[in-house]
């Protein structure tokens, strides 16, 4: 009963759904996957009187206590505007950008140590600037190639900071 | 008192000679644009910069890297207040309320306010450092667990309570926070935790890769999102570059008050700079006439954060110079540099080497000055920054942040992890949940953890020992009111007032 949508009116007659009712096991899943892997620990009372596993069980006990409060929030919460449906609010077809970004962003760092800083760089800058600054060729493509170059430099010679070199460009 | 004024005298002395200006300025110069990198804040800028140093006079050196110090905070703002990317914990208030400030138009204001609060706060500090640093010593010597423990709690609460409509949202973020700083490598046991089996963790989880990911990584996918949408207009300066009238009337307490709190909190050890930006906040909120801009781009929450920023890094300084123990993150990186010369800090230092001590700490006037000089003329040029089409800045900023990432430990896990916490605040961002508490909990949370075990191991499990001294007492009092006060307020007749969204 109390997870069932609301169908009350609000003031665009719209009630609340019931995934975005659902927070509350956020903190609940995740205070049941941190203790599983908590009562993992050996519980080594030799050093101090509280072990290793004590303060992580006070965060479960926090995370029950959050979710409690979670869920209340949500139960008393009034549909006082517009509630969007989850996938709109997470930016309905827009959404996909962020999705295409992320994983072309873990590609690049998946080539970081075979192609190296220089190359990985240079390739997804000019992917991403080819989609997002359309139709400026020649800025994307000098802003592309200068600054992996310059960053690297800057990096491992004047900071002496190491970045992936590759197996392509032996620098 | 007179021996004292001559050895300020002489430290300036030492302070202006041309080859100490020099390197105050090249000091601060590169600490500001190293400072500017996302992920690398002043005890990173300050470590790199260090083979720089070999060979000089041990006076110069020191002198150079109090340079790169506050040159190092004041690039964190930079990155903080222009495009959402905390290089420390101390900025997180900054890029909070600055980068607000920039989306408003306001990002010269941001910039300046924060120059001229660093200014200001630090030349009170300094002031505060030469007057009071031996009794202050001895005052921060009183700091045991339990004392750190409430100091601690306290600071938690306080940004819990200041981070949006909903408490519950705040919690979760804050105790997410604590769970991440429990990874790792137990202090007292030495026995791994929450390590999945990835050896990387077992340094635990570095907080440059979450700040980078949730602030910079999050604003990135967010606001190609936006592009997709059409939303993506260049953010265009508002009005005047630099502070209005009004600007600088609503700044110039935050300021004194964040130089006054920054200063007495950054005094004690590992507290630092950290917990002194989030109770500057904390005040400014309480004390501003409308709260409710909080969180929307109040220059106040640029101006006394920033003043305490600056403040305690003077603040830092008292227990290095005068125990040998470092205050900070930077300040244990400086206390390398002390015995990498060969000198012992400590209450004798102020005796055998009195031009040292006040060569550096009156350099660190200096350095201020220069740090003003020569960032408000360039403000023009950082706000240029905006003005990178989106499609080409974000893609920069995760070249960037990918360099300054895997610089810190040479990690591809580091980097992954940085993606994760990436994708992570984006949807925080679409579902409320404030990620600041996170930040400030992981940061707080080891040293949380380690003095609740180390009191209760001195008391024997009692829990008395967190009212044993007049100091907790205080503590645990500011702890309860921190959290019940939003309570009562909210129960109070009706103030007219908004409760701010994070």
């Amino acid at each position: 009963m109390v997870l069932m949508a609301n169908h009350a009116p609000g003031h665009l007659g719209k009630g609340i759904p019931v995934i975005r009712r659902s927070g509350f096991l956020l903190p609940l899943v995740l205070a049941g996957i941190y203790l599983y892997l908590n009562e993992q620990i050996p519980d080594l009372l030799v050093v101090d009187t509280l072990g290793p596993q004590a303060f992580p069980r006070l965060l479960v006990a926090g995370l029950v206590v959050c979710a409690a409060l979670w869920l209340r929030e949500d139960l008393t919460r009034k549909p006082t505007e517009y509630e969007m449906p989850l996938l709109e609010l997470l930016g309905g077809r827009h959404f996909k950008v962020p999705v295409a970004v992320s994983v072309g962003t873990l590609i690049y760092f998946l080539s970081l140590e075979y192609a190296g800083y220089i190359l990985s760089t240079v390739a997804y800058l000019l992917i991403m600037m080819t989609f997002f600054n359309p139709g400026r060729w020649i800025s994307n493509i000098v802003v592309s190639i200068v600054f992996p170059i310059v960053g690297y430099f800057a990096f491992t010679k004047f900071l002496s900071v190491l970045l992936p070199k590759g197996i392509f460009l032996p620098l | 008192m007179i021996s004292s004024f001559e050895q300020i005298l002489s430290g300036f002395e030492i302070a202006v000679l041309p080859i100490n200006l020099l390197y105050t300025f090249i000091g601060v110069f590169l600490g500001t644009i190293v400072g500017m990198l996302p992920g690398i804040g002043s005890s990173a800028a300050i470590a790199l910069l260090i083979p720089i140093t070999f060979g000089m006079d041990p006076t110069t050196a020191l002198i150079m890297m109090a340079g790169i110090y506050y040159g190092g905070m004041y690039g964190n703002s930079i990155s903080s207040i222009l495009i959402n990317t905390p290089g420390e914990a101390s900025a997180v208030m900054t890029a909070i309320e600055g980068y607000r400030m920039a989306k408003m138009g306001r990002a010269g204001a941001a910039l300046a306010i924060s120059a001229w609060a660093s200014f200001i706060a630090g030349t009170i500090s300094i002031v505060g450092l030469t007057i009071l640093a031996v009794p202050l010593a001895r005052f921060a010597l009183r700091f045991g667990p339990p004392e750190y423990f409430l100091l601690m709690l306290f600071a938690m609460t306080a940004v819990s309570s200041l981070s949006g409509a909903s408490p519950a949202k705040a919690i979760f973020s804050t105790l997410l926070g604590l769970m991440i700083a429990t990874v790792g490598i137990d202090m007292q046991s030495g026995y791994s935790r929450f390590t999945l089996g990835i050896p990387e963790f077992e340094d635990k989880i570095h907080f440059p890769v979450v700040v980078v990911g949730l602030f910079a990584i999050s604003e990135v996918l967010k606001r190609l999102e936006d592009w997709h949408r059409g939303r993506a207009e260049i953010i265009r300066i508002k009005g005047k570059l630099l502070l209005t009238l009004t600007e600088w009337r609503r700044s110039i307490m935050p300021i004194v008050r964040g130089g006054l709190i920054g200063f007495f909190i950054g005094v004690l050890p590992g507290a630092g700079s950290t917990v002194a930006t989030i109770f500057s906040y904390a005040t400014e909120k309480r004390c501003a006439k409308r709260p409710e801009d909080f969180g929307n781009g109040a220059i106040e929450g640029v101006a006394g954060p920033e003043a305490a920023n600056n403040a305690s890094s003077s603040g830092a300084m008292v227990p290095l110079l005068t125990l040998g123990m470092p205050g900070s993150a930077t300040t244990a990186v400086l206390l390398g540099v002390l015995i990498m010369y060969g000198i012992q800090p400590g209450p004798l230092l102020f005796v055998n080497r009195p031009d040292l001590v006040w060569g550096v700490i009156d350099s660190m006037y200096i350095g201020n000055l220069m740090l003003l000089i020569l960032n408000i003329p360039l403000i023009g040029l950082f706000v240029r920054i905006l003005y990178i089409p989106t499609g080409v800045l974000l893609p920069l900023i995760v070249a960037i942040a990918t360099m300054g990432i895997y610089g810190l430990n040479n990690s591809m896990v580091d980097i992954y992890i940085m993606l994760i916490f990436g994708v992570v605040g984006y949807l925080f961002n679409k579902f409320d949940i404030p990620f600041a508490p996170l930040i400030l909990s992981l940061v707080l949370g080891e040293m949380l953890e380690q003095s609740f075990r180390q009191s209760l191991t001195l008391s024997g499990s009692a829990l008395d020992i967190f009212v044993s001294s007049p100091i907790s007492i205080v503590l645990l009092g500011l702890c309860l009111i921190s959290v019940t006060f939003p309570v009562i307020v909210k129960y109070l007749p009706k103030r007219g007032k908004a409760a701010p969204r994070d």
